[in-house]
């Protein structure tokens, strides 16, 4: 999907983000099982999330916004990548050094009354699109969902549920990750950033540990610790490979 | 031949030609009311709402001559007292064989994006060409249908109704069907006490305005289950946005621990994820839907609510929204009553009882 900038002229190049799924490091799908913990399988059932406003970051340190927002879905079997699309146009030669994106929707249209409906039904914060990610009585959108069950044995069945679902401005978290090696923009007409997000990373890291057993549902209001935790392991769960 | 002959004969092709055009075709466009707080219908380029077409949709619904042996239209197994839907728990087709899955209520289907139980439609046209050639349905061909309304004699005359709605003197299945979308794309309900609710008209009472906010609230006692309200939980699947109440997705609500006798939606997609998934039925007029479910299974809506409150059957595919397997929802009676009573909130009689949507024959 091409979205619209300012630069549309004959210099202009486009980035493109093709989304990878790991779980600590290793590449895996929605529908595959996972290990969690002592070894206890975990199936992976469902992860999406809205991405707004990608942004980078050119050799002068200014952002060029996007402007964008776009649900990106993973699906059941795509092993590495469910998502590609442009996230901008840029002049051809610009100098790259980061990208940012949001994981959310913005305050103003999360706050708009009814929001859905202003929008048409190809659009991502449409009725349509956004169907099961907006409680209009309850948080706005749903900024990002992930679900899955895990056994609790290793021989075990896999049926103890979990989801994690965030939404409410104050867990709108921009995501921003320096690329080791600066990218110009030059000779061709898109270049291709393979962004991976690490699930095993967003409940799980040095600096905090979900327990799935204990922690295994937030709806954001109804338990608003939790939600914040998993956002905050979340937004450090994306890298680059470059 | 000299060159006044020559003249008049020439002129008289010319007028001759213009004799001989087709008729000139245009139809009225169809406006169509989009209730306050609904989105935008998504209607296909190629069948805009025409008045003429969505008259002839109307009589092609309720046509027997789109059954085998005459005995069965659209409206036999989506019966306007039902809420368009089979008050019975399978429909039975020509030949006497009965249905697999509970024939789904025809309401607001124009804001709806999947369609039948497992989704095997991708379109409402796409939809509405099942059941006819269907072997426990109306079991006829499609190129039947065509011949029968183009040449059998009937009270009105379609061959004009067609060319009236498309400017096709050929009858085909593709028109007949779009005509019947356009049809369906009319039934619009928005005249529940809900609707009037939301609109400012009306006030919910207090069993009422006491089930809403149990359907809107997260199931489960907090002690036992983390981010528990004591909800009844129903708004995950049954959404309010788009004001249709339901995410026309697919869940598996914890009906059945295995699937065999129907796997649902993985016989479309492939995934062994989605199977035991069927389609979240809207909740419009829930009151007069009965039977429940993709099979029919439960007659009552204290059944269906007994069901969610005991927490359903465990399985490998259960959505995580029924997360009280164990336990349940715990609701007391005075709650599932509450809960009953809005759903009641949620009937629009003026839907069922529209003269528009009514058997014209």
């Amino acid at each position: 999907m091409a979205l619209s900038s300012c630069f549309k002229n004959k210099d202009a190049a486009t980035i493109n983000l093709n989304f990878n799924l790991e779980w600590f490091g290793e590449s895996t799908a929605i529908g595959d099982t996972v290990m969690y913990q002592e070894n206890l399988p975990l199936r992976l059932e469902k992860f999406l999330f809205y991405i707004d406003d990608i942004s980078i970051r050119d050799e002068n340190g200014n952002w060029l916004n996007s402007g964008s927002i776009d649900m990106v879905e993973f699906m059941p079997n795509n092993e590495t990548t469910s998502a590609e699309f442009s996230a901008t146009t840029v002049r051809r030669g610009v100098e790259i050094d980061a990208i940012k994106f949001g994981l959310g929707v913005g305050e103003f249209y999360n706050g708009l009354e009814d929001a859905p409906t202003h929008f048409g039904n190809d659009h991502a914060l449409g009725s349509v699109q956004s169907a099961g990610m907006y409680w209009n009585w309850y948080t706005g959108y749903i900024f990002t969902k992930f679900e899955g069950k895990i056994a609790e044995t290793v021989d075990g069945p896999i049926l103890t549920p979990f989801s994690f679902h965030t939404g409410t401005d104050d867990l709108y978290r921009e995501v921003v990750i320096e690329l080791e090696n600066s990218i110009v923009v030059a000779a061709e007409e898109s270049h291709d950033f393979n962004v991976v997000i690490d699930l095993g990373n967003s409940i799980y890291t040095n600096e905090d540990q979900i327990d799935l057993f204990d922690n295994c549902v937030t709806h954001t209001l109804n338990n608003p610790e939790l939600a914040e935790r998993y956002v905050n392991l979340l937004d450090d769960a994306w890298t680059i490979v470059e | 031949m000299n060159r006044v002959n020559a003249f008049i004969i020439v002129s008289l092709l010319l007028v001759g030609g213009c004799e001989c055009r087709e008729p000139q075709w245009e139809a009225t466009p169809y406006d169509l009311e989009i209730p306050t707080f609904f989105p935008p219908m998504d209607i296909p380029a190629d069948n805009p709402l025409t008045v003429e077409g969505v008259n002839l949709g109307r009589h092609l619904f309720w046509e027997t001559a789109l059954s085998l042996d005459h005995s069965i239209s659209c409206g036999s197994c989506h019966a306007p007292d039902a809420n368009f839907s089979d008050p019975e728990q399978y429909s039975e087709g020509v030949t006497g064989l009965l249905g697999d899955r509970n024939a789904s209520a025809i309401i607001n289907l124009g804001w709806s994006t999947t369609f039948s139980w497992d989704g095997a439609s991708a379109s409402l046209e796409d939809h509405i060409r099942v059941p006819v050639e269907h072997p426990k349905e109306m079991n006829i061909s499609w190129e039947e249908v065509e011949n029968r309304l183009q040449y059998d004699d009937f009270s009105v005359d379609y061959p004009q109704m067609f060319w009236d709605a498309f400017g096709e003197n050929i009858i085909t299945q593709d028109l007949a069907v779009k005509a019947i979308a356009q049809f369906i794309r009319t039934m619009i309900s928005s005249d529940s006490k809900f609707d009037k609710y939301r609109r400012g008209e009306a006030v919910l009472n207090e069993q009422e305005a006491m089930g809403y906010q149990l359907f809107l609230r997260e199931g489960g006692d907090p002690e036992v289950t983390p981010g528990g309200e004591f909800g009844a939980d129903c708004f995950h699947c049954h959404g309010e946005a788009g004001l249709q109440f339901s995410d026309y997705l697919f869940h598996n609500n914890g009906l059945d621990a295995s699937f065999e006798n129907d796997p649902g939606r993985v016989n479309i997609t492939g995934w062994a994820l989605d199977s035991g998934l069927f389609k979240t039925p809207t909740l419009r007029n829930v009151a007069l839907s009965a039977p429940f479910m993709h099979d029919g299974r439960f007659q009552t809506l204290e059944e269906v609510v007994e069901h969610y409150n005991s927490g359903g059957v465990p399985s490998s595919t259960i959505d995580t929204f029924m997360k009280y397997t164990t336990g349940g929802l715990q609701l007391a009676p005075v709650q599932k009553e509450a809960l009953i009573a809005f759903l009641h909130t949620l009937t629009d009689t003026t839907y069922i009882n529209n003269p528009d949507f009514q058997d014209p024959f």
